[in-house]
């Protein structure tokens, strides 16, 4: 169902359905949840969601995020006006008014961060964003994917900082706003990624946020049994591919692997799977994961973990050893699997020198068998 | 070991006969004395290795001077006369268990007085009494944990299970059993092999059941038996960690449209009622079918589906009803069953049906009423029970009309009409389905990922699909094969989609700035887009409100205002 509107009671819902977008990555939305609701109940505000089918081609939209340690931003919490900042300022850059802002990643922070600016300036949200899911670099979008520049980009924080960026080449550009964010405490705010109606329509992901809230509503119907249940119709019937349950175990070890950027969680089963064995990877998202040491779902499909037995969505720094956890796979849109967006964002960036497997070839049984989706 | 008070009765009773003192062994342990201070350890008793490397009873008759004396740690203390152990006869395998008896010299001057030999051998019957109480003893500890853990298990098999023993006396059962009122069945049926009756299964339903029967033998004797449940219907066991698969599986879409169906759908499948399923050619029919025949109780039977528009006249009859041998040219040797024999406790899709010859109507009329087919060229009824869904896309109520279609067998089937909606009216779904066949056909035929452009997705919303969902799928499939491009153009698309959609604009989206409309202008139109949309009911309203993002009171006030009327 798109969504025109957005009121205090989808803040909830909306978070927790950026949690499972974040595979297991996305920083703590919960941070910002209730600063938001409060906010929109006080003023009874409603923050304005434009659908993308009716985004009109003449309008300029640009992307609003955070960039940075989600952990640091938790120590000084925003409340939107560095956004509006660095909007006011990459206005000025590209002499026009900003006419629609979108979430440049609709997964943890990085949605309630922008609805956040949208409640502070009035300026509506279109329902899509750039990555469909969490990811660890800032050029991983499908605008730059299909060929649309970053910059310019107008960076800010909270003390005052501001910069522009015009770099022409998006991993360039990447880097030095990275550095830049260095002087800015590790945590910054950017507005960038200007460009039509038109042109975003061409590229987007759409209606992410108002799949996030969908999925959101899903999960809050605990327990996991439920919860799987809603969640499976709720992807099915999207761009998504239709969830699957890859595992239910117990964290039996959490550990770096020090060559390589990866983490790893390592779980034993429980339930039916009481005889095998889990291992997740991690470089800041869930990227790999098997099961008795075989692949079972890589990156970009969405690999999440939910609290067993309770269905509730968590990061993948949230668990311990000895916590209970069900891993659930979500094929990602096509946008993301093409051959070219596979070379930005496919497990050969994460370091795995193979080829993508989609998660449906991975079980084809339940994609394709009898009774398959 | 805890000793029973059988034993300690025989010890007593001993020791009153004859004043001694007197040492129970029992697997290197001391389990009775009547000594004060004895000692514990089986090596501080050398006459009980002694038994061990004798095999036999040993006396010590001249204690402190005897050879086993020396080794005792009690020799210097020690007043007695005569010493004897009988040990039982497990002792042979591993020393220690045993009775030892000690005598003082008064005792031993009473038991001399009638002669000593007959004492012993009265005491040694004593030894193997006692060994026999101590075995049944053990034995009786070793029923009562058989019994508890037989009653464990029990509770732990969903099965009735009921334990016999040989007088047919039930010894044991489960609380299934109980539920199932086996002890019921089997009072009136002592001595049954294994026979079929009706069990109430979980869902309060009768269902068939099978009692199967384990007869024990001990030298040809009856000794017992076990009765135990079976479901008479074999269900497919469920493979291992495949996920449970979700409801409606096939069916994608989200339009108000839809789910009013699917919801429909899910109310109905449970029940036994016919179902005409009615609906433009490419709607999924079947698919919905399908669904019904999953959803119901008899989704471990058959699911058998026939076009009745693709066979033709003259075959359908046979494949219908099948036919007997020699039926006429050409039948196969044995005969051959029909498809609704086939779909005997299943459920039998009839597609088409509208293209069903008027004589056979008349005989599916009869298969409805009598629930009963016969062959073609067969003699006897055969007797049947199935669920019919039956689909058409034809106009019945103007067949009915021209005499091509029979009017009672109309209100048979239209029992529970389900009128599927064509991919028009669900504009929604389009980009759906179109979003579900790309990443389906990019997977089976191994193709790299493609997707649309907007350009061409505008296109395609806007083409207004006569040939619903099949034609949508046959398109993409298409394009998927076609195209080598990543991003597929307008220009890529069927000619016929070019044409048609080149001076429409799409149905559904606009893309007209919104702010042109006075707020109150576009409220009033767009509340009244909305309800037409997902219903003018309580239900209905109360998702419009969710859209606009306000509440089901303002969204009443508000057509109050604007003055809306259905």
């Amino acid at each position: 169902m798109m969504r025109e509107n957005f009121v205090d009671q989808d803040i909830l819902p909306l978070t927790l359905g950026s949690i499972l977008l974040g595979s297991g990555g996305g920083g703590n939305a919960f941070t910002l949840t209730t600063p938001l609701e409060n906010d929109l109940k006080r003023n009874k505000q409603r923050i304005k969601v434009i659908p993308y089918h009716q985004l009109p081609d003449n309008y300029t939209v640009a992307s609003v995020g955070l960039l940075g340690s989600p952990e640091l931003m938790e120590e000084n919490l925003p409340d939107g006006s560095e956004g509006k900042r660095a909007i006011n300022l990459l206005e000025k850059a590209i002499n026009r008014k900003v006419d629609a802002l979108f979430a440049l990643e609709a997964a943890g922070i990085n949605i309630l961060y922008p609805l956040m600016v949208a409640a502070k300036t009035g300026i509506p949200l279109v329902d899509g964003d750039g990555m469909g899911r969490a990811f660890p670099e800032l050029h991983m979008t499908t605008f730059h994917i299909y060929g649309q520049p970053g910059t310019p980009s107008a960076l800010a924080n909270s003390e005052g900082k501001e910069d522009l960026f015009f770099h022409e080449d998006n991993f360039l550009f990447d880097l030095n706003i990275r550095k830049a964010l260095v002087k800015y405490g590790g945590v910054g705010y950017f507005a960038g990624q200007a460009m039509t109606g038109r042109e975003m329509k061409e590229f987007i992901v759409p209606g992410t946020l108002s799949f996030a809230l969908e999925m959101g509503l899903a999960l809050k119907n605990g327990p996991y049994e439920d919860t799987f249940q809603g969640l499976s119709h709720v992807t099915k019937n999207s761009i998504y591919g239709q969830a699957i349950e890859l595992f239910i175990g117990s964290v039996v070890e959490i550990g770096n692997i020090a060559t390589q950027k990866l983490k790893s969680v390592v779980l034993k089963g429980i339930k039916h799977y009481q005889a095998d064995s889990f291992q997740v990877l991690i470089q800041n998202e869930n990227v790999f994961a098997y099961r008795n040491d075989k692949m079972v779902a890589m990156v970009p499909d969405i690999i999440s973990f939910l609290e067993y037995p309770s269905g509730k969505p968590i990061n993948n720094n949230e668990i311990y050893n000895g916590m209970q956890i069900a891993v659930i796979g979500i094929p990602c849109p096509n946008m993301l699997r093409t051959t070219k967006a596979l070379t930005v964002v496919g497990p050969a960036s994460f370091g795995y020198k193979s080829s993508y497997e989609p998660l449906e070839m991975f079980h084809p049984d339940y994609y394709f068998g009898k009774n398959g989706v | 070991m805890l000793i029973s008070g059988a034993i300690t009765a025989a010890v007593n009773s001993l020791e009153n006969l004859l004043p001694c003192q007197i040492t129970l062994w029992y697997r290197q342990k001391i389990i009775f004395t009547t000594l004060p201070s004895p000692h514990t350890l089986v090596k501080e008793w050398p006459i009980i290795g002694e038994a061990q490397q004798l095999n036999s009873s040993v006396v010590i008759n001249s204690p402190r001077q005897h050879h086993l004396c020396l080794k005792c740690p009690v020799v210097d203390t020690c007043s007695t006369a005569l010493e004897l152990f009988f040990p039982f006869l497990e002792n042979s395998q591993e020393p220690g268990s045993g009775v030892c008896l000690q005598f003082t010299q008064t005792a031993l001057d009473y038991m001399k007085t009638l002669g000593l030999n007959p004492w012993l051998r009265h005491l040694k019957n004593y030894a193997e009494h006692i060994e026999f109480l101590l075995r049944q003893n053990a034995q009786i500890k070793k029923d009562l944990l058989h019994t508890q853990q037989i009653h464990y298990l029990l509770s732990l098999i969903p099965e009735g299970v009921v334990l016999m023993d040989e007088q047919r006396e039930i010894s044991t059962m489960n609380e299934p059993a109980e539920k199932l009122k086996l002890p019921h069945y089997l009072e009136n049926n002592k001595n049954p092999k294994s026979f079929k009756t009706l069990g109430n299964n979980f869902n309060l339903m009768e269902t068939p059941l099978q009692i199967q029967v384990k007869n024990f033998y001990h030298d040809k004797k009856f000794i017992g038996a076990l009765y135990h449940s079976q479901n008479a219907i074999p269900t497919n066991p469920t493979p291992q960690r495949v996920p449970p698969a979700p409801e409606l599986p096939k069916i994608i879409g989200k339009s108000p449209a839809l789910q009013k169906i699917i919801s429909m759908v899910k109310q109905v499948a449970g029940s036994e009622s016919t179902i005409l399923l009615r609906g433009e050619s490419g709607t999924g029919k079947e698919l919905f079918a399908h669904s019904i025949h999953e959803l119901s109780l008899r989704s471990g039977g058959p699911f058998v589906a026939i076009n009745c528009a693709a066979i033709p006249e003259s075959l359908l009859e046979s494949e219908l009803f099948g036919y007997e041998e020699g039926s006429f040219t050409g039948a196969k040797k044995g005969g051959k069953p029909g498809i609704i024999e086939l779909a005997n406790n299943g459920t039998l899709f009839l597609d088409e049906i509208g293209d069903m010859p008027l004589t056979l109507q008349a005989k599916l009329l009869r298969v409805i009423q009598e629930k009963s087919i016969e062959r073609v060229g067969g003699s006897r009824p055969i007797s049947i029970n199935i669920r019919l869904v039956a689909a058409t896309h034809r106009n019945l109520e103007e067949m009915i009309e021209a005499g091509t279609f029979r009017e009672d067998l109309f209100f048979r089937l239209n029992v529970i009409p389900i009128f599927i909606p064509p991919l028009r009216q669900r504009p929604e779904d389009i980009e759906l389905l179109l979003n579900y066949y790309l990443r389906k056909y990019c997977l089976l035929l191994r193709k790299p990922f493609r997707i649309l452009s907007y350009a061409a997705l505008q296109k395609l919303l806007g083409y207004n699909w006569p040939g619903n969902i099949r034609e949508l799928e046959n398109m993409v499939e298409y394009l998927v094969n076609i195209h080598n491009q990543e991003i597929i153009a307008p220009g890529d698309l069927p000619l016929n989609i070019r044409q048609l959609t080149n001076e429409k604009t799409p149905l559904v989206h606009t893309t007209a700035p919104l702010p042109q409309k006075t707020k109150e202008q576009r409220s009033q139109q767009e509340i009244i887009d909305l309800l037409n949309r997902y219903g003018w009911h309580t239900e209905g309203k109360k998702r419009v409100a969710a859209v606009l993002g306000i509440s089901l009171a303002t969204l009443y006030r508000r057509i109050k205002k604007y003055k809306i009327k259905e």
